[in-house]
């Protein structure tokens, strides 16, 4: 419904594909000002509409897809949308971001988001037009790749579809919106159990902002802000998240071996620069981004998305694969079948150590790569060895053993990011609400020698740093943008010069004031009523929706975010025990000659909780929830 | 001789990923990049100081900085603040 503040579009579609209903959802003012959109927008839908008994896969498990205030605005690098549902891989709640047009285009349709429940008894496809719903017959787009698809429905309408993977129920099957992907804890295999192959949406709606000329005068700054930025206006044009492969290596955090190390002698031959040299073609963004960190490269003839930083990871040195034209067929080859490179390149590196230890025979080894194209296709359509991998890590090492190195956190697999040598990545895989997800997680790894360069391996301030990345991740996302606008918060005087004594105090600064860290955490959204430097979307959101965001505010959103999708997983069973990683990361040191490079998962953890008012099994107290004005979630 | 890898929008700025220096030229990282700054002609020495130096994988901020003493063989790495997701 619609309200006072400007930026939304007013509607939310609820969708029953088994009835082919179409309502709308109600949503109010103050549930705006509580949960702001996107992904804590979605939790609260979730939380509210899903029983928690509902498995993934049932009909009453509804694939909810919103977007942030700030999407289709016109804010830089804003056209993202989210999708949340439950995850047949954790089997908890999950979410998904994703780049592309879908998002942008269904707010012109005139909703901010889309709530699709219940089953088709055949394979369907839902367009939206303008405010209008209607149905159609998928049958002759089943079985298509997610390429293909998006080809063969209407020119000019975002965008989101599944390929075979999402139709065969892969685990960690995806969502694709123009070459952008949803990739991450099976939403597209959610997607295809309810035989919806793909929706479209556009329309004609303008958005209407508080105050449009204060609004344009942010946009611009910002704009030139991000340009001006070593991250978002140099690094990322150039070399795109590709360009962290070689900082990775000699930070020793750069997943090898599944896991087994944190560099990999050959890295040069995957690097984002050999990237560069030898095959881009051109950058390419999302709409309204000044940043285009994509990659456009060649194969087969063909222009196509070139791989990003996760996927050279997890498909070069943790398969100990050198051959980037490999990766860059493959990361074209996951894309078109729908499925998560992530997962699947984690998966099979898993499978290859358990041959090699001789707990599977499956065949596949370390280096040896030629033929895993066709390990990828069998996967997508549950062929042979393909239909064991399409379960994913943690549902291999129950079946085979292996569970010490079984690299995933609640199921879902990890992150390019080796964190022992980066332990509070290693606390944020650990805590993450959708599992081994380095962003969800808090991505600690940018302070930890990336951007930074903090203690790795000190446990100090890890746990404060951890809940306020974590919170202020999440309410940037709920608002629409990308997480790449967080890193103007990133002081440039630092980022461009390592090596200044200011830099090295900050730096020192960060990790020996943990209690100061600490209070900053807890510290209650009223007593920061300020914009904070670099954040450009509070003063955003104000000027777009005409709420008061400072950053306290938002903060506490995305602590109010967190700590909601929190009590979601702890009724479907969610405790301390799983916040975990395997015992690889925890127990066996990286560096047997450096006794901290191992992650104190347990002595982070608690500190974390502390820090978080949750209690000593992990779930947010009484009082912490009625702070938060979630009492009663509970 | 000394090996110098160069990463990140430095190397594009430089114009080259790698570059082998003479050891008796540079007995310290300090005097290394001012090699590097003369050889290259495409930075200035202060713009290299600003960089992220790695000798044998140890960050020279927990070395001897700019002092940090080099020997025939030593692998010296120079990079960017990279940031992704």
């Amino acid at each position: 419904m619609e309200g006072r503040y400007r930026g939304y579009a007013g509607e939310t579609l609820l969708i029953d594909l088994g009835s082919r209903q179409v309502s709308t959802y109600p949503w109010t003012d103050l549930e705006r000002e509580l949960y702001l959109g996107g992904k804590i927008m979605a939790a609260k839908i979730m939380h509210d509409i899903v029983d928690p008994e509902v498995e993934p896969f049932s009909p009453e498990n509804p694939l909810v897809v919103t977007t942030g205030p700030l999407t289709g605005s016109g804010a830089p690098s804003s056209s993202r949308f989210n999708i949340s549902t439950l995850s047949p891989l954790t089997n908890l709640l999950t979410s998904s971001n994703c780049g592309g047009n879908f998002g942008f285009h269904l707010k012109k349709a005139g909703f901010d988001g889309v709530i699709i429940t219940g089953k088709s008894p055949e394979p369907v496809w839902i367009e939206i037009d303008d405010g209008k719903v209607v149905f159609h017959d998928a049958g002759e787009l089943w079985g298509k790749t997610t390429g293909e698809t998006q080809e063969a429905l209407p020119k000019n309408a975002g965008k989101m579809v599944i390929g075979p993977a999402g139709e065969n129920l892969v685990l960690y099957a995806s969502i694709v919106s123009q070459e952008r992907v949803a990739g991450r804890a099976g939403v597209g295999a959610v997607m295809g159990s309810k035989n919806l192959k793909a929706v479209t949406a556009r329309g004609s709606r303008r958005m209407v902002l508080y105050d449009e000329e204060k609004a344009k005068e942010i946009f611009k700054e910002w704009v030139k802000a991000l340009r001006g930025h070593p991250l978002t206006g140099v690094q990322l044009p150039q070399l795109g998240s590709a360009g962290l492969v070689a900082p990775m290596q000699y930070n020793k955090i750069l997943a090898t071996r599944n896991f087994a190390r944190g560099r990999f002698d050959e890295f040069e031959a995957v690097s984002g620069e050999t990237l560069r040299e030898k095959h881009l073609i051109r950058n390419k963004g999302c709409i309204t981004c000044p940043i285009q960190c994509g990659r456009v490269v060649e194969v087969d003839g063909k222009e196509v998305k070139g791989p990003e930083l996760e996927t050279l990871g997890l498909l070069g040195p943790n398969l100990e694969n050198s051959n980037l034209e490999l990766i860059l067929e493959w990361n074209y080859l996951l894309d078109e079948l729908g499925m998560d490179t992530i997962s699947a390149g984690s998966t099979v590196g898993f499978a290859m150590e358990l041959n090699e230890k001789g707990l599977w025979d499956n065949g596949l080894a370390f280096g040896e790569v030629d033929n895993l194209a066709d390990v990828f296709r069998q996967i997508a359509c549950r062929e042979g060895i393909g239909d064991l991998l399409a379960d994913g890590t943690k549902r291999l090492s129950e079946r085979f053993g292996g569970r010490e190195f079984a690299i995933h956190s609640k199921g879902l697999e990890l992150s390019a990011y080796e964190p022992r040598r980066s332990v509070g990545m290693g606390l944020g895989y650990a805590t993450s609400n959708r599992g081994g997800c380095h962003l969800n997680g808090g991505y600690l790894v940018l302070l930890e020698g990336l951007a930074l360069n903090i203690d790795p391996l000190t446990t100090n301030s890890k746990a404060a740093l951890t809940i306020l990345f974590q919170n202020i991740m999440e309410a940037v996302s709920a608002g629409g943008s990308c997480l790449f606008t967080c890193y103007l918060a990133m002081p440039a005087f630092m980022l461009e010069d390592a090596n200044a004594w200011t830099t090295r105090w900050i730096n020192r600064a960060l990790t020996r004031h943990g209690h100061l860290m600490g209070a900053v955490a807890k510290m209650p959204g009223w007593m920061m009523p300020f914009h904070f430097p670099g954040l450009w979307h509070t003063q955003a959101l104000t000027a777009v929706t005409g709420m008061k965001m400072t950053f306290g505010r938002f903060k506490e959103i995305g602590e109010r975010g967190y700590n909601l999708e929190r009590m979601f997983n702890a009724k479907r069973g969610v405790t301390a025990a799983d916040d975990a990683l395997p015992k690889r990361l925890t127990d066996d040191l990286q560096d047997p000659e450096v006794p901290g490079s191992r992650v104190p998962l347990d002595d982070l953890k608690k500190e974390y909780y502390k820090l978080r008012g949750w209690d000593f099994n992990g779930l947010p107290k009484k009082e912490k929830l009625r702070k938060l004005g979630l009492a009663g979630v509970d | 001789m000394i090996e110098v890898r160069i990463y990140g929008p430095l190397r594009e700025r430089l114009g080259t990923g790698s570059l082998e220096v003479e050891a008796s030229r540079a007995g310290s990282v300090g005097e290394l990049l001012a090699v590097v700054s003369e050889v290259t002609g495409a930075a200035s020495l202060s713009e290299l100081r600003k960089a992220s130096v790695f000798v044998n994988g140890t960050n020279i901020v927990d070395l001897r900085l700019f002092r940090t003493a080099l020997l025939p063989g030593d692998e010296v790495v120079l990079l960017s603040p990279s940031g992704g997701g």
